[in-house]
């Protein structure tokens, strides 16, 4: 029994991996990837489990095929009392019933097997989801039967309910018609029992007279066809009923089989162990669809993350582009600027006269520091619009991209908030950016306070010198300077020449440099914030990235378990 | 409580069933490329398959035997017959091809060919119980089942009934709820005026059974969306029944309806499904405002600034030239004219060298374009948005070429005259100047004649000022304090010439704005009425 417990353990942990494998991103092939899950867990909980820790547990034979089969019918001439409604309506039955042994009736308690189908029982009809529990002394001890809703009628309901019962029996008891035997929905249900290993028995109902051969060798070769040999066939003749059940003589087989079961508890065990062991070999199959679907997925949601994290990439990388183009600002801030401190065309032409230029800077800067706060707010501005422009393009990139990608236009949801930057960026970015100036301003001071240096920046005040400092980073194209730049370039000529003078040109080279550093920072972390949006988006629906290893593990152990349990 | 509209139209519609084929080959022709691929191309096979069809006559009315498999449509097929032309068996599926039953004179053969369905039977005089010519005409098809597991009869059931006029669904009392019939019926239930239901066996229910029964099957293809089923219970062996569906079928083929109620029902569902993908149909239309940001937004991203200021530079560059004193205007003229430096002086031809749009530039005219198409298209699902935005985004290489020809244009047909003050300043101040140069000329002559100790001539002077010392200092001053104020006044010129460029050029922006943005956008938002316009025509409902 200890293997057992083993294989226990390794199926639990196996139905919780799969639970934690939601199959959320919408694609091709998962619709019926999350049906193989779904099932799984469900005979794994309402089965296996219950199944393999009650081994002497009553066979359940369960009753299931199309409507209008007449299982009901069947079931109550089995029983030879009415338990449950047959009439002409299709669907009839809607909840299913449990006939056993009144001695039986302490194993069909609600606590394990098919835990999630609460008990009625008592008189009267029973619908929805429930499963109806009657006790009848007629049957003998030891086999139970389920009659179960149909398979193929319009109520969804009960399709999914009959394929959770026929997951849950030890004995399928088959039933189709003389019209139905060749319908595909039965078809796709006995492909699946070939898959599971079932003990299976096939109830051919309301054969003509006289097609009873003909029908039955056809379907028997049916059977072979799809790779079912070995399963026994019951015909019943159709004929009038008797008091609304069929005539004795025609469940005469079924009746003798079913007694030969309750007769024999090693037949009993055997059918028990030969299901058992079909439906543990199935579970790493049905297992690995699962795990191939959730890698699909795995793949698909890095896709999707990229085709995000790159539209924001390139934002980014576009930001820092034009903050480096040395044309950011605009004509009118630069000329601003160059009334401010005071130099013509004049000065521009003598910049190597440095002194004179410290001085009418200074003289210019000390009296007009209202004037810098207003080009200060100007290179604000620039920036803002800047930054919201790409912000803005790359949420729109990041939504088309995903829009390409399978996955997901499902994922957005005709959600158009995602195309424009969140509110949020909007509003952080203004403080944002006066922090970095604040935070230049903290740089030059810091620069200052160091050596000699003090008297002159305090001479030409803090904020100029940060403007200056901002104008060089913002008007200087590394180098290249041509007619067309010649205002840019010319404006930040006089401001580099300014700041040289007061730190030496390598100072104002690690200046502009670490301003540059720490600005790009705090735009990448604020493009960040924005693109976490479509990240939460994904993770809302795509479970973590070791589920998927994890459920690879479980079904590697699953496997050793079963391996050894059942050959030992 | 107002009707569904569904009604009304489904009534109405076929009476001007022509117009609705056409509006919706139009809307197929609009739609492409545009809508959802696969539903475009399901119209197209709607228009295309119609008109097939209609070219066929209405002389035919084809009636498809559909339904499960052993619910007895062979049998049906007999019955309605009289004699035994199709295989009946126990054995499940049975009829495996269509077998076509053709009654009346008239040739069905293009129509069989069409169907290709060549197993085909003339139902003669010879075949019983064929009664009268009542049901002459009628091409009843006798259809593979859709429940099997033999696949290929689906296919075929499908294909048969896409084509057919009259959809006769058989079931029987085991089969009538089965979801594998129900799934068609709800995929056809807008061909609920095509659809008849017949419920064989019949007599294999007794009593109330057999009213319960039709009642149930009545009841599930409401639920399946078709408004009025009408359900036969027929017995195909006793032949109940099997009269009424005869008369229900020799009435189609007289009235000759089925053909235009089938093709309606089509043009209804591949109309609904292209109409799923308009949204509301009011259209936004774009106001002067939007139109107005966008032009703003555009001279800014194009440089119009720079241009302007460049030109306001030149005209104070030339005015200095001007009226500049002449002794040191010259040197005025060795410095570069700010407009020819950008190439846009009036004698200059081809691209400006104005700086390329820079990054942050071209940012700004994408975001301006998206605002004005995302303005366009609110409230409306995709496709929309993205097909406004495709629509106002020109290439960004025409873009921006076009925009820096419209700058260029604007600044190199101005008018640069120089203005007439000029001139009579020039003039004055070479009069001045010559003043100085005479009041100068004559001191020196004076300076000489002292110290060659020659006699004095006499000095004349104006109010006690010598002449030529008058002449040389005011010549002097008088020209500086003439080019002080003409620099004033060429300042102010300047400023004034900046202005009218800026906006000359902002004018050429918005021409280019309407031509490269805003005329494609409404075009496309014209597309999108004249589509909307189409779909209903065709009899789609939308709000």
């Amino acid at each position: 029994m200890a293997d057992l417990d083993d294989i226990v353990r390794a199926l639990r942990e196996l139905d919780t991996a799969i639970g934690t494998t939601p199959l959320r991103l919408d694609a091709p092939g998962v619709e019926q990837a999350r049906i193989v899950a779904t099932e799984l867990s469900d005979q794994i909980t309402d089965y296996l489990l219950p199944r393999l820790t009650r081994l002497d547990a009553p066979l359940l034979a369960v009753l299931g095929g199309s409507t209008g089969s007449g299982k009901s019918t069947i079931t109550n001439s089995l029983a030879r009392a009415d338990v449950s409604p047959a009439g002409v309506l299709r669907p009839t039955t809607r909840a299913p019933v449990l006939i056993c042994h009144p001695d039986d009736l302490e194993w069909f308690g609600a606590d394990d097997l098919l835990g999630d189908l609460p008990r009625v029982t008592g008189d009267g009809t029973a619908t929805g989801h429930v499963l109806k529990v009657q006790p009848t002394p007629t049957m003998g001890p030891g086999v139970a039967i389920i009659d179960a809703p149909d398979i193929d009628s319009i109520e969804s309901a009960n399709r999914e309910l009959a394929a959770q019962l026929l997951a849950a029996a030890d004995l399928w008891l088959f039933v189709t018609t003389a019209v139905r035997y060749a319908d595909a929905v039965p078809w796709d249900f006995l492909a699946r029992a070939r898959q599971r290993g079932v003990a299976l028995a096939i109830i051919i109902n309301r054969v003509p007279p006289g097609a009873a051969d003909e029908i039955s060798a056809h379907l028997a070769q049916m059977l072979v066809d799809g790779g079912l040999p070995d399963v026994s066939l019951f015909p019943i003749l159709e004929g009038p009923l008797d008091g609304g059940r069929l005539p004795e003589a025609a469940v005469a087989d079924l009746r003798g089989v079913i007694g030969a079961l309750v007769d024999d508890a090693d037949q009993r065990a055997a059918i028990v162990a030969r299901t058992l062991a079909g439906a543990l070999a199935s579970v790493p199959v049905r297992s690995r669809q699962v795990l191939d679907a959730a890698r699909a997925q795995d793949a698909m949601a890095v896709e999707l993350r990229n085709g995000a994290e790159r539209a924001y990439a390139q934002a980014l990388v576009a930001v820092g582009n034009d903050l480096n183009s040395g044309t950011l600002l605009r004509t009118e801030v630069l000329e601003r600027w160059q009334e401010l401190i005071g130099t013509g065309e004049l000065m521009r032409a003598i910049q190597s006269r440095l002194s004179v230029i410290r001085d009418r800077v200074g003289a210019a800067i000390r009296g007009r520091t209202a004037a810098t706060g207003e080009v200060q707010g100007e290179i604000t501005s620039t920036l803002e619009r800047l930054v919201l422009d790409h912000a803005d393009a790359a949420a729109l990139n990041a939504v088309t991209a995903w829009r390409q990608l399978p996955g997901g236009t499902e994922l957005l949801a005709g959600d158009r908030t995602l195309e424009h930057m969140s509110d949020d960026f909007r509003t952080a970015l203004a403080p944002e950016i006066r922090a970095w100036q604040d935070e230049v301003l903290e740089l030059v001071r810091a620069r200052g306070t160091n050596k000699r240096n003090t008297a002159r920046v305090l001479a030409f005040g803090v904020n100029g010198i940060g403007v200056a400092l901002m104008i060089v980073i913002f008007a200087q194209t590394g180098g290249i300077t041509g007619g067309e730049v010649a205002v840019a370039s010319g404006t930040a000529g006089v401001s580099q020449a300014l700041l040289n003078a007061l730190f030496g040109e390598q100072a104002v080279r690690d200046l502009a440099t670490q301003a540059r550093a720490l600005l790009a920072n705090r735009l990448g972390s604020l493009l960040e914030v924005d693109a976490n949006r479509f990240r939460r988006r994904l993770w809302e629906v795509v479970p973590p990235p070791e589920a998927s290893a994890t459920l690879e593990r479980t079904i590697g152990d699953f496997e050793t378990a079963r391996t050894v349990g059942l050959s030992s | 409580m107002i009707a569904r509209p569904t009604f009304g139209r489904r009534t109405s519609a076929t009476g001007d069933f022509p117009a609705r084929l056409e509006a919706l080959g139009l809307a197929v022709g609009l739609a492409e490329g545009r809508l959802d691929a696969d539903d475009v191309a399901f119209a197209r096979h709607v228009v295309d398959k119609a008109n097939v069809r209609l070219r066929h006559g209405t002389t035919h009315t084809l009636v498809a035997l559909l339904g499960a498999t052993g619910s007895g449509k062979s049998s049906m097929a007999n019955a309605i017959t009289g004699s035994e032309v199709a295989t009946t068996g126990v054995r499940r599926p049975t009829t495996s091809s269509t077998l076509g039953l053709v009654w009346g004179e008239a040739d069905a053969t293009g129509l069989l060919d069409w169907l290709e369905v060549s197993n085909r039977h003339l139902v003669t005089a010879g075949d019983a119980r064929r009664g009268g010519h009542d049901l002459d005409g009628l091409v009843l098809l006798d259809v593979p089942d859709h429940d099997s597991v033999a696949v290929a009869h689906r296919l075929e059931m499908e294909r048969i009934a896409e084509h057919a006029d009259l959809l006769l669904w058989v079931t029987d009392p085991e089969k009538y709820a089965d979801e594998a019939m129900h799934h068609y019926l709800q995929l056809l239930s807008h061909h609920g005026a095509v659809t008849l239901m017949v419920l064989n066996k019949s007599d294999r229910l007794i009593g109330t059974q057999l009213d319960d029964c039709v009642r149930d099957l009545t009841r599930l293809l409401v639920a399946d969306g078709i408004e009025k089923p009408s359900v036969f219970p027929v017995s195909a062996t006793t032949g109940a029944g099997v009269d009424a569906v005869r008369k229900r079928l020799a009435q189609s083929v007289a009235d000759q309806r089925a053909v235009i109620e089938r093709l309606s029902a089509d043009i209804t569902v591949a109309g609904e499904a292209l109409a799923d993908h308009i949204g509301p149909a009011k259209s936004t239309s774009l106001d002067d405002s939007t139109a107005r940001r966008l032009s703003v937004d555009l001279a800014d991203a194009s440089g119009v600034e720079v241009v302007a200021q460049a030109a306001g530079g030149s005209y104070r560059k030339s005015a200095a030239a001007r009226t500049g004193w002449p002794v040191t205007r010259w040197t005025r003229r060795l410095r570069p004219d700010p407009l020819r430096r950008l190439h846009l002086d009036p004698a200059s031809r081809g691209r400006s060298s104005l700086p390329t749009p820079t990054g942050a530039q071209a940012a700004r005219a994408q975001a301006a374009i998206r605002l004005v198409a995302d303005e366009a298209s609110a409230g409306l699902p995709e496709p929309w948005p993205t097909l406004f935005r495709s629509a106002a985004t020109p290439p960004p290489v025409t873009l921006t070429d076009r925009l820096d020809i419209a700058v260029a244009d604007a600044v190199r047909t101005h008018d640069h005259r120089p203005p007439r003050w000029w001139s009579a300043v020039g003039v004055v101040q070479i009069v001045l100047a010559l003043a100085a140069l005479a009041g100068g000329l004559w001191l020196t002559a004076l300076a000489a004649n002292n110290w060659m100790q020659l006699p004095d001539f006499p000095t004349p002077t104006v109010w006690r000022i010598p002449v030529p010392t008058g002449l040389f200092l005011g010549g002097l001053f008088g020209g500086w304090v003439l080019a002080l104020l003409s620099r004033q006044l060429a300042r102010l010129g300047g400023k004034r010439r900046a202005a009218s460029v800026r906006r000359a050029a902002a004018t050429s922006v918005e021409s280019v704005a309407d031509d490269l943005v805003l005329a494609p956008l409404r075009a496309e938002i014209a597309r999108r009425s004249e589509l909307v316009a189409h779909l209903r025509r065709a009899g789609a409902d939308i709000d």
